[in-house]
């Protein structure tokens, strides 16, 4: 997992080469913001759309950035500001037309196995419906720590919510995820 | 196994397409065809902004490394920057210069 301090010189190094960095930028964090889509969606293809616009819109604004405010950017957390942004407006999209079932498929990657995988397989299942069913604010909380793997500072940033209260919106959606599931499984 | 981890399981991989896909849409993409021509292959690659090199080389590999300018080149290989098919592009119009070029 890329750490903080790991990305560091890419800041440096952004502001030094913005277009011979970017690609290294899109291909080391476009995993992560796409993971973090997806569970923030339940939808695929809107978080592909999403990614991609966010960072298109990234690199718009790096090309407006004084270097000095591109070197002292936390990438993570403002990649994340704008990425959850867009999530949000998709959502908020999606609540005013008609619903459409979440696509099962993309709860975990199909994997042929024993009967115990295909048990995993559905606890999998059941998580991702259930973290589509907490509020947005534990769920996007949630979601960037321990999907994407943000810390609390760097979500505070993306959210743009007091560290405190973004380790309150974690622990509250981890009580709640859990309760969900002993509600399924007593 | 704790919800923490399996939450931790729910990464997923973006189509591997994606990252071309941005690079284009910032104009950081250069894309390729290679044509067959008298003097041997012919590589032209191209962005948004238009034809952005033309060269000869014995391969692709040849061609990618020759070109490569810190990102902004043809470095990206094919299958996470698409090449555009000649067949898809624009057919001459007439009275252009006649040619096996996609372009002319």
């Amino acid at each position: 997992m890329t750490s903080m301090t790991d990305l560091e010189p890419m800041t440096a190094r952004l502001a030094a080469d913005l277009t011979g960095t970017f690609p290294d930028l899109v291909r080391e964090l476009s995993g992560g913001l796409f993971s973090g889509a997806l569970r923030l969606l339940g939808d695929r293809q809107d978080a592909e759309d999403v990614t991609q616009e966010a960072l298109v819109r990234a690199y718009r604004a790096l090309e407006s950035y004084p270097t000095d405010r591109i070197e002292q950017l936390q990438l993570r957390g403002w990649l994340w500001t704008i990425t959850a942004n867009l999530c949000r407006n998709r959502l908020r999209q999606r609540a005013r037309r008609p619903t459409t079932p979440i696509d099962p498929s993309i709860a975990v990657e199909p994997s042929p196995g024993p009967a115990d995988e295909a048990v995993r397989s559905e606890t999998i299942d059941e998580l991702v419906g259930h973290l589509l069913s907490l509020p947005w604010p534990m769920r996007s909380a949630v979601v960037l720590r321990h999907v994407v793997g943000l810390g609390a500072d760097e979500i505070a940033i993306a959210l743009d919510r007091p560290a405190g209260t973004v380790r309150s919106d974690i622990h509250r959606g981890l009580a709640r995820l859990r309760t969900l599931y002993t509600e399924e499984h007593p | 196994m704790t919800i923490e981890s399996d939450l931790a399981a729910l990464t997923a991989e973006p189509p591997a397409s994606l990252t071309g896909r941005v690079l284009a849409a910032v104009d950081l993409a250069d894309e390729y065809v290679e044509r067959p021509s008298p003097l041997g292959t012919l590589f032209v690659a191209f962005n948004v902004r238009g034809v952005c090199a033309v060269d000869l080389a014995p391969n692709a590999a040849a061609f990618e490394a020759a070109h490569a300018t810190g990102g902004a080149g043809p470095r990206s290989p094919p299958a996470t920057c698409p090449i555009r098919s000649p067949a898809t592009s624009t057919p001459p119009s007439p009275g252009a210069i006649r040619g096996d070029s996609p372009w002319i």
